[in-house]
């Protein structure tokens, strides 16, 4: 479930309100989008990945909250691993055209 | 594995847990739907329904034409949600290039539940809980019977009338509503077309008809909000032979 939005670096673009499929986050003006329905949240992570300065951690477990620190998801540094485990993030890109799983039939 | 499935290993890694060596936990979770098999009937391979200028991509249309009354799993999820969202897409384009070129007709309401800010105020959470009170339990919806499936139907019509004239106190209200509705109405439908299948094939199993029957090799066509009808239609599949091979 969505755990923690660090509002430090947090850009206000609302990306993630867009993203996300069941309406978690709301939007708020002239400052960061709130997490207003944290047990909406089915744990999909788009907004993760979507975030483009990685201010959200989502936590692997969808049914309950942890509630998680900003400081310690720094500390295990945990801000942006999806996203750079996929390849979506700039140092990472090369991971983008790591997958050849698909030419497993050919 | 890790570069092919890199999702599979995100909570492993959150958890720090190696899942080559280590033990974890599972839980299992049954997804309600039969999945990915039903969803909106198709007209064509631009996706088309037969409601003109809505076209069905990926979960939302049905993927009978691939894989039958089977999940599609994995590959075949992929596939079909990557052709048809090409394919709808190009479609709604076209019908909409067209449309702009004509004068704007007028648009009516067929929708009730959860629509209006007017109407009768329901507890969404405990409506959310009394659907899924219908579809997670296996003695329901995997185990099927004629008297389980007869019982659970009465209660989601009961509950399909509540919500007929339900409205919201907000925007988000109504919207938690209207996905509640669309949850009652496709296990009102999932349930109409289980009773009308008495047999056991695919994913659907029926256990007081535990066998395949040939008389029944055809597709159930399900339709209706308050009223709900059932009708067989063959299976010929002239539009989708290319999608199939």
């Amino acid at each position: 479930m969505i755990e923690v939005l660090d509002t430090d670096i947090c850009t206000d673009c609302n990306l993630c309100v867009s993203v996300c499929p069941t309406n978690v986050f709301q939007a708020v003006p002239d400052g960061p989008p709130v997490i207003a329905r944290q047990d909406s949240c089915q744990t999909c992570y788009m907004c993760e990945i979507y975030c483009p300065v990685d201010a959200l951690y989502v936590d692997p477990d969808p049914s309950h909250v942890y509630g998680l620190s900003v400081e310690a998801v720094k500390k295990d540094r945990l801000f942006g691993s999806y996203r750079q485990a996929i390849g979506w993030a700039k140092e990472t890109r090369h991971l983008r055209h790591v997958d050849d799983h698909f030419r497993l039939p050919q | 594995m890790r570069r092919a499935q890199p999702n599979f290993f995100l909570p492993f890694n959150r958890r720090g847990i190696d899942p080559f060596t280590e033990r974890f936990q599972v839980t299992l979770r049954l997804e309600g739907t039969v999945r990915g098999t039903g969803g909106l009937r198709l007209l064509g391979l631009d996706c088309s329904t037969n409601v003109p200028g809505l076209y069905a991509a990926g979960d939302n249309a049905t993927r009978e034409p691939i894989c039958g009354g089977f999940t599609g799993g994995g590959s075949h999820n992929a596939a079909w949600a990557i052709s048809t969202g090409c394919f709808a897409g190009n479609a709604a384009a076209d019908f909409a290039a067209v449309r702009a070129t004509q004068p704007p007709s007028p648009v009516r309401r067929l929708g009730k539940a959860g629509f209006s800010k007017a109407g009768t105020v329901v507890d969404n959470e405990a409506a959310i809980k009394a659907v899924q009170a219908e579809v997670f339990p296996l003695d329901i919806n995997y185990f099927r019977t004629e008297s389980a499936l007869t019982a659970s139907l009465e209660r989601l019509d009961t509950l399909w009338q509540r919500l007929e004239s339900s409205g919201g106190v907000s925007d988000v209200a109504l919207l938690a509503l209207r996905q509640t509705a669309a949850m009652t109405a496709t296990a009102r439908w999932m349930y109409n077309a289980a009773l009308a299948r008495t047999e056991t094939r695919g994913m659907h199993r029926r256990d007081d008809f535990p066998k395949q029957d040939q008389a029944q090799h055809h597709r159930l066509i399900v339709s209706g909000l308050a009223n709900i009808a059932v009708r067989s239609e063959p299976v010929q599949a002239a539009s989708f032979r290319e999608a199939a091979e």
